[in-house]
């Protein structure tokens, strides 16, 4: 008879074990959204509650206007980015004024354009559920130029 | 002591056939080869546009450790390490050295994720599924429905028909979902509490959601609010009650294709892209009950299995 730890189910059965025990580490030391143990995640998307209240939401995305006055819709292909972190790392630090992402963002932009990105606009919409269905509002634009650097 | 023991090991070890083990291994690498493959030309763009990793992730963290950056996180590196993955997963889904090649596809796979969630953005969806594709090469996964069981039959050898180790990665894959459900159900109760199903709730979540992904029937599911409602409700009792497919096992059925059907409707309404999970819980409805693997399958391994004719013997000259 083998000895106990040769025996495969003894590995496998404290590799098991290792693994739902390491799952208490992230909620032992909680890293918000920006977790960096993969695949061992906590796991609590979506766990807010919201009161009772408007039932509403702002779409915001980033275009670009070249220096021939062409609109650029900036995706997250072209920002080098993950789709969800175009709001991480981009819109919300340029709706806050930050204008080193506005220069990170333009050299990202005009790697390789003939054409260059010489202003960017973060274009927002608010949409709110009403007893007549959804209701749309524009709302401000904040916009970056290459050259000054401050919001407007 | 001994008494656990022996628990433990009726319920991870049960002497069990491996033509379910066979068949998951088939469903998940098959669907990880041909529907949640990496983009490779994401990947190379996220490694160009990107001089750094701002939240590298343990594996990232150890091959920037051991190699210098431009080795592995380059054109020619993520290509190399694409088609190694690829040329591994295509020989784990034939059965050819199915342990080393499936070990070799999940390193490859893990490689990917961790790499694409390393620029400020982690998501869930891929987690326990890698765990249960790691878990493939510890297991007799290319016992049966592999070319490696026809060599072994061409040489005479027995197929390994039943072994105790065939089901641990299926019911590791099951605590996994257990766990990452009843987590995100009582997260809901702790930082939501009760309000979590007061219908806004769902309303705001599945309205930002749509609006972002532009999808017209999570737009109406957010306009009505006795819908949300229910299914803040229902969403709230799946999670926190999926453990009792691991207590109560007939009802368990019944929770996997639950869970099928719930991330279904959560792609459809809010674009929640959980494929992972549908796949899980199909997996499992398939595989986890050994009297209802399917019958297609069956007739495979039988042909597989099926003993060579006899060769004629030869002439005297």
């Amino acid at each position: 008879m083998k000895p106990l730890m040769r025996e495969p189910r003894t590995w496998i059965s404290l590799a098991i074990l290792t693994v739902i025990a390491l799952h208490a580490v992230p909620l032992l030391s909680y890293q918000g959204y920006r977790q960096t143990r993969w695949p061992i995640l906590v796991w609590a998307m979506y766990a807010k509650s919201y009161p009772p209240g408007p039932v509403e939401t702002e779409r915001r995305h980033l275009v670009g206007i070249t220096r021939t006055a062409r609109r650029v819709e900036i995706t997250p292909w072209l920002a080098g980015v993950p789709l969800p972190a175009m709001g991480k790392k981009f819109v919300r630090p340029l709706l806050q004024g930050d204008s080193t992402r506005a220069t990170e963002l333009f050299h990202r932009l005009n790697q390789n354009r003939p054409d260059p990105v010489v202003e960017i606009r973060v274009e927002q919409e608010r949409y709110a559920v009403s007893d007549t269905g959804l209701v749309v509002d524009t709302m401000p634009v904040v916009s970056y130029h290459t050259a000054p650097l401050t919001p407007r | 002591m001994k008494r656990w023991l022996d628990r433990w090991n009726a319920w991870w070890f049960p002497g069990a056939s491996t033509l379910p083990l066979a068949g998951a291994r088939l469903v998940a690498v098959a669907a990880q080869l041909l529907w949640f493959g990496p983009n490779l030309p994401h990947h190379i763009n996220l490694a160009t546009h990107n001089s750094h990793f701002s939240d590298p992730q343990p594996l990232i963290r150890l091959l920037n450790h051991l190699l210098p950056r431009h080795v592995l996180f380059s054109a020619t590196g993520m290509t190399a390490v694409w088609w190694v993955t690829a040329i591994a997963g295509w020989l784990a889904l034939v059965g050819f050295r199915t342990r080393t090649a499936l070990f070799i596809f999940t390193l490859g796979t893990w490689f990917f994720v961790s790499h694409g969630y390393s620029y400020a953005d982690v998501h869930h969806r891929e987690a326990p599924f890698a765990l249960f594709l790691m878990a493939l090469p510890f297991a007799p996964s290319g016992a049966r429905l592999s070319l490696d069981a026809l060599l072994r039959r061409r040489r005479g050898l027995m197929p390994e028909l039943r072994s105790p180790l065939a089901l641990w990665p299926l019911k590791f894959v099951h605590v996994l979902l257990t766990m990452t459900y009843l987590s995100t159900g009582i997260s809901k109760l702790l930082a939501g509490g009760l309000a979590w199903m007061n219908g806004y709730t769902l309303q705001n979540y599945i309205l930002s959601d749509a609006i972002e992904r532009s999808i017209p029937l999570g737009v109406w599911v957010a306009q009505h609010y006795w819908l949300c409602v229910l299914l803040s409700i229902g969403t709230v009792l799946f999670e926190l009650f999926y453990f009792l497919s691991l207590l109560l096992p007939r009802t368990a059925p019944f929770w996997f294709l639950g869970g099928v059907f719930f991330h279904i409707g959560l792609y459809y309404v809010a674009g929640h892209p959980f494929y992972q999970f549908i796949l899980l819980n199909f997996i499992l409805f398939l595989f986890l009950d050994p009297d209802r693997i399917p019958a297609w399958l069956q007739r495979l391994d039988a042909a597989l299995l099926q003993p060579d004719r006899p060769r004629e013997a030869p002439q005297p000259s």
